[in-house]
């Protein structure tokens, strides 16, 4: 399920405490705000930190090697020429889930001009999920940089999740155009969430 | 649908504070032999039928064609399905106005590595004439076959089986549109 209304509250409770600048609102005596925060600063496996808001903008129940698992979307933000996904997993049964292949393409990719005894990056990343820009009818692929290595948490092999111990993962595309607000998100195994808003 | 000039603000407030937090807790603590490599990002964007991967980068425009929607197994033949594919590269090329554009074929490690390195030059070779014909007095092309020796992806998967996904990667023509 969509949550389009908990997006706008943050950004709009952004523009209230960040874009002031009046004489008149420096004046202006702010009540003490009781609110609870709605964002939290998080550190990925890769050792990103990461703002990410506490509410997630859509999430899905599926399975991990047969262990139930929860993905939510909490994030999908454009930022110049890049966008940046922001997705949490947590486990839903008793045991710890080894994220693992779970999310990769399956694909090990070269270091590109690279000799082909340079050895691979492996297949423990998250580069399996893509941004579909339906109105332009383009797939979005997690960015790469010049050694091969995706711009996407990877090295999940070692990466284990429980109801008590969920993981924020972070991913890297290019923009989409500027008239476009949503796209949708394909996550291996997850499905297609639809039309995610693009803040 | 468009966003509103204030969620436009608030998205840059927000992405501007991140970034801020950020660099302040990864100022790097590291001795002063330390480096910091930047890297450049490429940032493919595919066709839905992943048949044409662009990626922008600081240098150049790389299109990618898949080489399976070109040509029939083991033919360097331009099939009915790779018309609309050298149109875009030709629409792509025109939007750059560069003055020089250079097509590499490339294949997977099936066969030897000599009938590969030939194929990729044949398939490179008819690439550049079907560009060269639609752009009439354009950019200078030239056509370079570099066979199995340049793999995006790797041709077998980490147990030592066949990658037929890792192969279909690496089979595959690139043109390279130089930024000016």
């Amino acid at each position: 399920v969509l949550k389009r209304g908990a997006l706008l509250a943050m950004l709009g409770a952004a523009v209230v405490l960040g874009c002031g600048g009046g004489d008149d609102e420096k004046k202006q005596t702010k009540p003490a705000d009781t609110r609870a925060p709605t964002a939290t600063t998080t550190t990925t496996p890769s050792g990103q930190k990461v703002e990410v808001p506490d509410e997630a903008i859509a999430s899905r129940d599926g399975s991990i090697s047969g262990n139930a698992v929860k993905l939510e979307l909490l994030q999908l933000k454009r930022s110049g020429e890049t966008s940046a996904l922001t997705i949490r997993l947590s486990g839903l049964g008793s045991s710890e889930v080894q994220v693992g292949e779970a999310l990769d393409d399956g694909v090990e990719q070269k270091v590109e001009g690279s000799d082909v005894s340079d050895s691979p990056v492996g297949i423990t990343s998250m580069d399996g999920i893509t941004l579909i820009d339906t109105q332009n009818r383009k797939r979005y692929l997690v960015g790469r940089d010049s050694k091969g290595i995706c711009a996407c948490d990877n090295g999940l092999g070692g990466n284990f999740v429980s109801a008590d111990a969920p993981v924020v993962l972070s991913a890297t595309y290019a923009a989409p155009p500027d008239d476009v607000d949503a796209m949708d998100v394909l996550v291996p195994g997850f499905g297609t969430f639809k039309d995610v808003p693009i803040s | 649908m468009s966003r509103s000039p204030s969620v436009l603000l608030a998205a840059v407030a927000l992405a501007a504070g991140a970034l801020a937090a950020t660099a302040a807790a990864q100022a790097p603590t590291a001795g002063p032999d330390a480096t910091y490599p930047v890297l450049d990002l490429e940032l493919p964007v595919q066709s839905l039928d992943r048949s044409v991967t662009t990626a922008d980068r600081s240098r150049d425009v790389k299109l990618t064609l898949a080489a399976d929607v070109l040509f029939a197994f083991n033919s360097a033949k331009l099939g009915a399905k790779a018309g609309p594919r050298i149109d875009q590269a030709v629409a792509e090329i025109k939007k750059t106005g560069a003055r020089s554009v250079q097509v590499v074929g490339h294949t997977d490690n099936k066969g030897t590595p000599g009938l590969n390195l030939g194929l990729s030059r044949r398939r490179a070779d008819v690439v550049e004439r079907a560009l060269a014909k639609k752009l009439g007095n354009g950019p200078k092309l030239t056509a370079t076959g570099k066979g199995e020796t340049r793999p995006v992806a790797a041709n077998e998967k980490p147990d030592g089986s066949d990658s037929p996904k890792g192969r279909a990667l690496n089979r595959r023509v690139e043109i390279l549109i130089p930024k000016s």
